[in-house]
């Protein structure tokens, strides 16, 4: 055997042409051994070995258009197989001659590198076809274990269907899996490919799951729900498909479980605000993204995408303060079940702070909810009366060092963490600016705006708040606001006096007459607009004042004629007569117009000594109610036909602040107060007669109402059904 | 047209009748209370005293028990004695 003859021989061999002969392998080999060619031989046997897999073996096993993975597998297992088949004994020999070499690695790496290079994208679209169809058959067959061709709605989706063919494809693959010496993993198709087209698989159907169970419903916890999927469903179908592929264990369950997390958390952050804006329904889905985010890695998204939410949704101009401030109260008790360490809470809100404190009402409308039973989170954190800080520690000790957890890097180093834990929503609130000073000075006016627009002395609402505040802030600080109210309640009582001593005197006035009679050092300034009274007003300013001055000897009182209700009858020249509830200067202006029927803004000023600007801000009043008209710029008269507007019911002065309420809404609310009370009555004593349900409201509800008063209203509850009275005694509708 | 108040609520400030605004002795406006007050007017009054000088009815009261000897009030230092 000539040199080139044995060349050939080995050359063919490599290239799997001829059948074995050991004998003739033997003799080219010894040739080449002799000639020292060896080396060059083996080199140049790798690279043509690597031009055959690459150029002839693999594009002809890729060039099938109808292939499926199968078939693909098979294909190329066979063919790795025989290359290596036909090596084999090449490698024994070059052993046997002690030559150093790398066939056998050399093929199965020519295989893989080709196969992840060249190839990956078409293993890839099969992989991914194939498994999706398995996932559908395997979910299918877990969920029902009938015969999948004649269910109706085939999961494979094809026509005919081929579900069947699938998990036979699926065990020819296991087959030839466990028949090769080569495995998958050792040709790349595992480990690189079909983990990816897999793990793609239960990505997709993760997120789908997340998605269906989740979207939109956030009243009860859901991640149990998913994990068991996940455990059962998903795993289920991994094991099967997977099954015997050295590959099982490579997509992990802990790997599978951070993306279910991974994905929830991330469909949350999407609906984040709509979950705000319905806490506390949404409180379980909080619950959910507490025990799950500290298992993801999002908890900076978390904070930047709220802050992002804040900004474009919440923080501008369009947006009403108490809008704001309702999405800010929901936001710290949904946040403090997200994160207990109030850590988050701490970082995402002050943006929300800070655009709080820009607002000029923030103040205002932090103190008006604050009293407004509607607005039932403050009124019942208020309720609560959690003052400054007596129930922090006793909650702390009961937790136990055991435990403790340390405050996440990002908690702001300068708060405590205790405090930061402790701090309550009304204290987060009156911190918005910065100190309780304002805060309160601000309910000051507030208290004041509203006792003085809502001129009934129906205080007991207002009492009744000022007393929850007072234990919060203390009694020093509210010092101003209670004795406006007692100013108030005081008044009350010295108006009977003083018009029994008007009655005694005969000095009876031609109206009935009141007057609140305040503490000037501690109420807020009033605004002033001067204003001349009608000489008959001024009477009755004058007799008030004598009667004062002999009830309380060494006083006197000063006027601010502005301020206060009048109600009038006005008797149009129609004939028709309405009766008015407003402010004194009105009434000044429209009694100019009994003595003169027509005058100009400058004329009424001059003779009502004030500005122009106050006659022009107030008569349109009467305008609008068709006592008066304009005839020429600056000019009114007395309108003649007024029987346009003609109007029955008692007008009431639309008051500049919303809590004028007329004396029915007023009489409602109060019943509404004390219906939470009598419902906790009624649930801590299962049932009570009348008196005994009328006493306990006066003693706990400061209630100013009549025995009759409460019947009519327990009747009303009978009527509603909220309330069964049978033998005496009132009980809750059960 | 004719027009007839059928009730009115006033608003107005009460104050003390006197010849000054504050109380010589704790310096509080008369309308105020005394520092040992917490609400002003009928519980905490003002008295006068002959020399026309008057102050919270607490005010001269604490004064009057802490000087040793002569009752002077302690505006015109002439004796105290309270305004019948
Ligand atoms: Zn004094
Ligand atoms: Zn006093
Ligand atoms: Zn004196």
């Amino acid at each position: 055997m000539d040199l080139e003859e044995a060349w050939n021989f080995v050359e063919n061999l490599l290239q799997a042409k001829e059948s074995l002969n050991l004998a003739g392998l033997k003799m080219a080999v010894e040739k080449l051994v002799a000639d020292d060619l060896l080396d060059a031989v083996y080199e140049t046997l790798s690279y043509q070995i690597e031009q055959s897999i690459v150029n002839s073996v693999l594009p002809y096993i890729f060039q099938d258009a109808n292939c499926t993975l199968p078939i693909l597998v098979t294909k190329i297992y066979n063919q790795a197989k025989s290359h290596r088949d036909a090596v084999q004994p090449l490698i024994l020999l070059l052993d046997s001659l002690k030559c150093r070499h790398e066939l056998a690695e050399a093929v199965q790496r020519t295989y893989r590198i080709e196969i992840e290079f060249s190839h990956q994208h078409k293993i890839t679209e099969l992989a991914e076809e194939f498994y999706s169809k398995a996932y559908l058959v395997c979910s299918k067959e877990m969920t029902s274990a009938e015969d999948l061709e004649e269910s109706n709605c085939c999961p494979c989706e094809l026509s005919p269907c081929q579900c069947h063919l699938i998990l036979l494809q699926m065990s020819a693959i296991t087959e030839t899996c466990k028949q090769n010496f080569l495995s998958l993993q050792e040709l790349g198709l595992f480990q690189n490919i079909i983990e990816d087209v897999l793990f793609g698989i239960a990505r997709a159907k993760i997120k789908e799951r997340v998605s269906t169970t989740c979207a939109s419903s956030y009243s009860k916890t859901l991640i149990n729900d998913l994990t068991e999927w996940l455990n059962n469903d998903l795993i289920g179908w991994l094991d099967k498909v997977t099954v015997n592929l050295d590959g099982s264990e490579i997509l992990s369950k802990e790997r599978l479980m951070y993306y279910l997390y991974d994905s929830f958390v991330k469909l949350r952050l999407d609906e984040i605000l709509p979950m705000i804006i319905d806490y506390p329904d949404s409180r379980p889905s909080f619950e959910d993204l507490h025990s799950v985010l500290p298992q993801t890695n999002l908890r900076k998204q978390l904070i930047v995408t709220i802050k992002q939410v804040y900004e474009s949704r919440i923080l501008h101009p369009g947006v009403t303060t108490t809008d704001i401030l309702t999405a800010y109260i929901q936001s710290i008790q949904a946040f403090r079940v997200l994160d207990p360490s109030c850590v988050i809470l701490e970082i995402v809100t002050e943006p929300v702070k800070l655009y709080l404190r820009s607002r000029e009402d923030t103040v205002r409308c932090i103190v008006a909810n604050l009293i407004d039973e509607s607005c039932e989170v403050l009124s019942d954190e208020l309720t609560k009366g959690t003052s400054d800080q007596d129930t922090v520690d006793e909650d702390n000790i009961g937790e136990g060092w055991q435990h403790w957890l340390p405050d996440p890097v990002d908690a702001n180093p300068d708060v405590s963490s205790k405090a930061r834990r402790s701090t309550d929503i009304i204290n987060m609130l009156v911190n918005i600016y910065g100190t309780k000073e304002l805060f309160i000075k601000e309910y000051w006016n507030l208290l004041a705006d509203r006792l003085l627009s809502n001129l009934s002395y129906t205080t007991m609402w207002e009492i009744r708040y000022f007393e929850l505040l007072k234990i919060r802030f203390g009694e020093t600080d509210l010092l101003k606001c209670e004795v406006m109210l007692k100013d108030v309640t005081d008044s009350k009582r010295l108006n009977t006096w003083i018009n029994e001593e008007l009655q005694k005197t005969n000095n009876e006035l031609p109206f009935q007459m009141n007057a609140l009679m305040l503490s000037a050092q501690y109420w807020p300034t009033f605004r002033e607009e001067p204003i001349e009274l009608p000489a008959e007003m001024k009477d009755a300013l004058t007799s008030y004042t004598k009667a004062y001055e002999t009830t309380k000897v060494n006083r006197t009182l000063k006027w601010q004629p502005h301020i206060g209700q009048v109600e009038v009858d006005i008797e149009m020249d129609s004939g028709n007569t309405v009766t008015f509830k407003t402010s004194p200067v009105n009434v000044a202006i429209i009694m100019a117009f009994q003595e003169q029927g027509m005058y100009t803004v400058e004329e009424l000023a001059e003779k009502l000594q004030t500005s122009a600007s106050v006659i022009r801000r107030r008569i349109s009043y009467w305008q609008s109610h068709g006592v008066l008209k304009e005839i020429s710029h600056d000019v009114y008269e007395l309108n003649k036909d007024s029987s346009t507007s003609m109007i029955h019911e008692p007008i009431e002065e639309e008051v500049l602040e919303s809590a004028t309420a007329s004396s029915e809404q007023q009489k409602e609310q109060e019943f509404q107060v004390m219906w939470s009370y009598i419902n906790g009555m009624l649930t801590n004593s299962d049932s009570l007669p009348l008196e005994r349900i009328h006493s306990m409201l006066k003693i706990f509800a400061n209630a100013e109402c009549t025995v009759h008063e409460l019947e009519r209203f327990l009747s009303k509850k009978i009527r509603e059904g909220k309330v069964v009275c049978a033998a005496g005694v009132y009980k809750l509708a059960s | 047209m004719k027009v007839k108040i059928k009730s009115w609520t006033a608003v107005g400030t009460w104050e003390w009748v006197s010849n000054d605004d504050t109380c010589g002795i704790c310096r509080m406006s008369f309308e105020a209370c005394c520092p040992d007050c917490r609400t002003p007017g009928d519980d905490c009054p003002l008295v006068w005293g002959e020399c026309t000088h008057c102050f919270h009815i607490h005010c001269i009261v604490k004064w009057l028990q802490s000087s040793q000897q002569q009752q002077l009030c302690p505006m015109c230092r002439q004796e105290w004695k309270f305004k019948e």
